[in-house]
């Protein structure tokens, strides 16, 4: 038996067995008969047992503890140039197709008189027909119109503070991490999909390869060893800023002090840390 | 890698969508088995109610298929689970959810509620079915007997204490069973009501709409499995208890249609965020799944015509077929909510700006074909069940007895 | 009321039973709840490492200037150095040595002449919804001596009426676009498009 430590509320006094002998009581024998008992264990309720690891956590070079990310997006100065949603597939290993991604960017026209922008994503049809293998791109479909408005407006994950998908996920193969990161155990998840659906800012989808739920993990492989998500280390333009939200002079301070910044559907209560500025009231 | 992204996108179902939709809603992540997966719930807590009815509110006229129901009951709930699995993409760790459940969610206490409703049905049928085990363990002389005797635990004791005791622990459990059943599928509507992603489920009125579409379903379904049963097995169809069920189901369905309609004119004329997108949805493809078929002919119809049958006082014949017509009615009507409110919450974008429309294939694990083959195995496990526990007599013995006295 | 009798046989049998099933739940729960699952909260705390251990695909331009000194000195001085080496040149992992084969070298894709066409309008072609560089010219600042770095935006261009279809390599050195030249002839390169190493 592994760790009972961890899990004190499991043990029942083994010797309740010891009266029972009969071999041929089977009446309750059955898949779903292994259910029942559980009801009054989840009631106790599990225990954490911090007993601290000796070193840091997660990696040796790495002390979740001492730090707490966070993310902006600077919606005036996207291009549109999609290098960010080739980079993070070609970094994660998401497929390359129109249903799959950690990051998109929206594109938002407002046509001269038009009460409501037209949107459409590097997803869309028309897109995709211009783009190459790691070169997609938005169509010039506007050029012959009488534009208003316009801008690009880059989407991912929020790594929100209270998680919709960590909050209904029923095994806790999601979770949020100590310094802020929503993740997803890959060996855990059983692929019921509630966390994509639960998800307001379709930020989730499932992986058919791996027949799991997955999302971004603002590349924490990388953010663990000192680099910035791929996403922010390949924007030609600074669009994307990371940081270290406990460090005063990271970048997402800067941008947090410097800016007045909003987060997207703030009604849902999941109080996203990805913050932007230059977005609109349509922008959702 | 690129072959195995290929592969990939051979195996899953991209949507269609006008509007405005985020990249990843483009596949659809619950269909058509999690359209039957409440169905199948539904029908468990509906078969349940009637059995109560009997059993704990002392209907008699429900007595005909008060221990029916229990084995329909069971029969429908051990394929419920089978719909969840095999939509998982892991079935193989669907156990996670119960080694450490997440306390905030409401898919792993839905495991703990549904394995603990299993457990007291299983309890609920010994019980009911104990007498008729102890003589079949004596009497049965087929191959059934060593399941039997096992049946009995080793004890034939048959006697008044016995019976009062298995009397206190039938009611006991009948009564437990009562807010278990009826919690397990509110339950269910809270799975999809508590999500605030999607305005379509996002609603406090959902457990209970489902709920009462449960019961109605539930009645429904008994209705005509008793009918066609009584037909293969040469009986008469007990007409009294078929009126207690009408009456029923009238009564419900009238409670059901109110809280749908409820539900559906607030979310109209409260109007918020997205309305345009919830109007243009209504009037296109949800207009002849949610107007015509789930309101209007699946339950305004047969209101009306159990309305004229109760006022008219309808008998014989004519209650039958109308009976049957309205139940099937229903059952149809609680499909089509069904699959108005999984399907239609997710073609509904949640960016509100945009609508997917889903076509569910027929091939596949997650086609129609599926859905049929998990809709009807319930009736195999009826049949198979009911081999071992005849819930058409009284008891065994009695039975026996009549039948050795005919001869 | 019948407390002080004897329940019946099948009674204690079946209460039993449900006793048996209850430790036997229990114990299997405990047994196999897996070694770091509510260490840190309501997950697997290995995952963590897990997750964090995946070598990186994109290296960064420190990483590229450890060899490529001279480009790295041109790129970092000129107008293209917020375009870090891998937007164009693709992710770094694997190069300079094959991860399968330690005794070869695995050479980076680089954009041939014509892909330039494709590559540098991902940026540079004019579009709906891109902001255009503002100011239009790099302002000179007198206090720093220097040129103000752009706010945002990029210089756009309308492909065919830029270059009437000659490669964007053909007058811009990709490393240092500005001052235009002229070359004779296309560069010599290798003919495949800059893709991602697809090994993780």
């Amino acid at each position: 038996m592994n760790k009972m430590s961890d899990t004190p509320d499991n043990t029942l006094p083994e010797g309740q067995d010891a009266g029972d002998t009969s071999g041929r009581r089977r009446f309750l024998a059955g898949a779903g008969a292994a259910c029942a008992s559980a009801a009054l264990i989840s009631v106790l309720g599990p225990a954490v047992a911090k007993d601290g690891p000796s070193g840091s956590f997660p990696t040796a070079d790495f002390d979740w503890e001492k730090h707490n990310w966070g993310y902006g997006i600077d919606a005036n100065k996207c291009i549109g140039c999609l290098r960010c949603v080739d980079a993070c597939k070609n970094e994660n290993g998401v497929a390359k197709d129109a249903n799959h991604f950690r990051t998109w960017v929206e594109r938002y026209v407002y046509l001269e008189g038009a009460k409501r922008p037209l949107i459409d994503s590097q997803s869309h049809p028309d897109n995709i027909a211009v783009s190459a293998p790691n070169a997609s791109r938005f169509d010039d479909r506007y050029k012959n119109e009488k534009v208003e408005k316009a801008f690009f407006v880059p989407k991912m994950c929020n790594h929100c503070e209270n998680p919709s998908c960590v909050q209904v996920c029923p095994t806790g193969a999601t979770f949020k991490t100590k310094d802020g990161a929503v993740l997803v155990d890959k060996e855990y998840c059983i692929g019921c999909q509630y966390c994509v659906q639960a998800c307001p800012y379709g930020a989730r989808y499932f992986n058919e390869i791996e027949r799991r739920a997955d999302k971004c993990t603002w590349c924490y492989h990388r953010i663990s060893k000192g680099m910035n998500p791929a996403c922010v280390e390949i924007c030609p333009v600074g669009a994307r800023v990371f940081g270290d939200m406990n460090d005063k002079n990271s970048p997402i301070s800067q941008f947090l002090k410097d800016n007045r910044v909003l987060s997207l559907k703030p009604e849902m209560g999941n109080r996203p840390t990805c913050y932007y500025i230059g977005i609109d009231k349509e922008v959702s | 890698m690129e072959a195995v992204h290929a592969a990939a996108e051979a195996i899953y179902h991209v949507t269609p969508y006008t509007g405005y939709v985020y990249p990843n809603e483009t596949v659809v992540p619950w269909s058509i088995l999690i359209v039957i997966y409440p169905y199948l719930t539904g029908l468990v807590a509906g078969a349940f109610t009637v059995s109560s009815l009997f059993h704990v509110f002392g209907i008699e006229r429900f007595r005909p298929v008060a221990r029916f129901a229990l084995i329909a009951a069971l029969c429908f709930m051990v394929v419920v689970p089978v719909t969840l699995l095999s939509h998982l993409g892991h079935p193989e760790r669907a156990f996670n959810a119960m080694i450490t459940p997440h306390t905030t969610s409401a898919m792993a206490i839905f495991g703990y509620v549904a394995g603990f409703y299993v457990i007291l049905l299983m309890l609920e049928i010994w019980f009911m079915f104990r007498e008729d085990i102890v003589y079949n363990a004596q009497n049965d002389r087929s191959w059934k007997r060593p399941i039997y005797r096992l049946m009995t635990l080793g004890s034939y004791e048959i006697n008044d204490k016995t019976r009062h005791y298995d009397h206190k622990w039938l009611l006991t459990l009948a009564i437990i069973g009562i807010p278990a059943s009826h919690g397990l599928h509110g339950y269910v509507g809270f799975v999809f009501g508590s999500l605030k992603s999607r305005d379509w489920w996002s609603s406090d009125l959902m457990p209970a709409i489902f709920l009462f579409s449960a019961i109605v379903s539930g009645v429904s379904v008994l209705i005509i499995l008793y009918m066609i049963v009584s037909l293969v097995r040469r009986v008469k169809i007990d007409e009294d208890c078929i009126k207690g069920m009408v009456l029923a189901l009238w009564g419900f369905l009238m409670f059901t249609v109110l809280l749908e309609g409820v539900e559906f004119f607030a979310l109209m004329y409260r109007a918020r965020e997205g309305i345009d997108i919830i109007r243009e949805y209504k009037s296109g493809p949800l207009f002849w799944r949610f107007a015509i078929m789930q309101i209007g002919i699946g339950a305004v119809l047969p209101v009306i015509i159990m309305s004229l049958m109760v006022y008219f006082k309808t008998s014989g014949r004519k209650l039958m077929v109308g009976a049957f017509i309205c139940a099937a009615l229903v059952l149809t009507s609680v499909i089509f909510m069904r699959y108005n409110v999984v399907i239609g919450g997710q073609e509904i974008s949640k960016t509100m700006k945009g609508l997917l429309s889903y076509e569910v294939p027929f091939f596949g694990q997650e086609g129609w074909m599926a859905a049929i083959i998990l809709l009807s195995t319930p009736l195999v496990f009826m049949y198979v069940l009911t081999r071992f526990f005849n819930p058409w007599i009284e008891s065994a013995k009695s039975h026996a007895e009549a039948l050795a006295h005919a001869k | 009321m019948e407390e002080h009798t004897e329940m019946p046989k099948h009674i204690v049998r079946l209460s039993l039973l449900l006793v048996v099933f209850l430790v036997v739940a229990f114990s299997a729960k405990a047994y196999f709840t897996v070694d770091s699952f509510y260490k840190y909260g309501h997950y697997r705390a290995n995952s963590v490492p897990d997750i964090a251990a995946p070598d990186p695909a994109y290296r960064g331009p420190a990483y590229c200037a450890l060899c490529h000194v001279d480009r790295h000195t041109q790129w970092s001085s000129a107008g293209h150095k917020t375009v870090k080496c891998e937007v164009c040149h693709g992710p770094a992992r694997g190069h300079p040595i094959d991860p399968n084969d330690p005794n070869k070298t695995a050479k980076l894709p680089r954009p041939t002449a014509e892909y330039t066409k494709t590559l540098c309008t991902l940026c540079h072609m004019q579009l709906t919804a891109r902001p255009q560089r503002d100011p239009p010219q790099q302002p000179w600042d007198p206090a720093i001596g220097k040129s103000v770095p752009w706010n945002k935006g990029v210089s756009q261009v309308i492909p065919d009426e830029h270059s009437a279809g000659q490669p964007c390599l053909f007058c811009h050195d990709p490393h240092q676009p500005k001052p235009i030249r002229i070359k004779e002839e296309p560069a010599q390169v290798a003919q495949t498009p800059p893709s991602s190493p697809d090994k993780h």
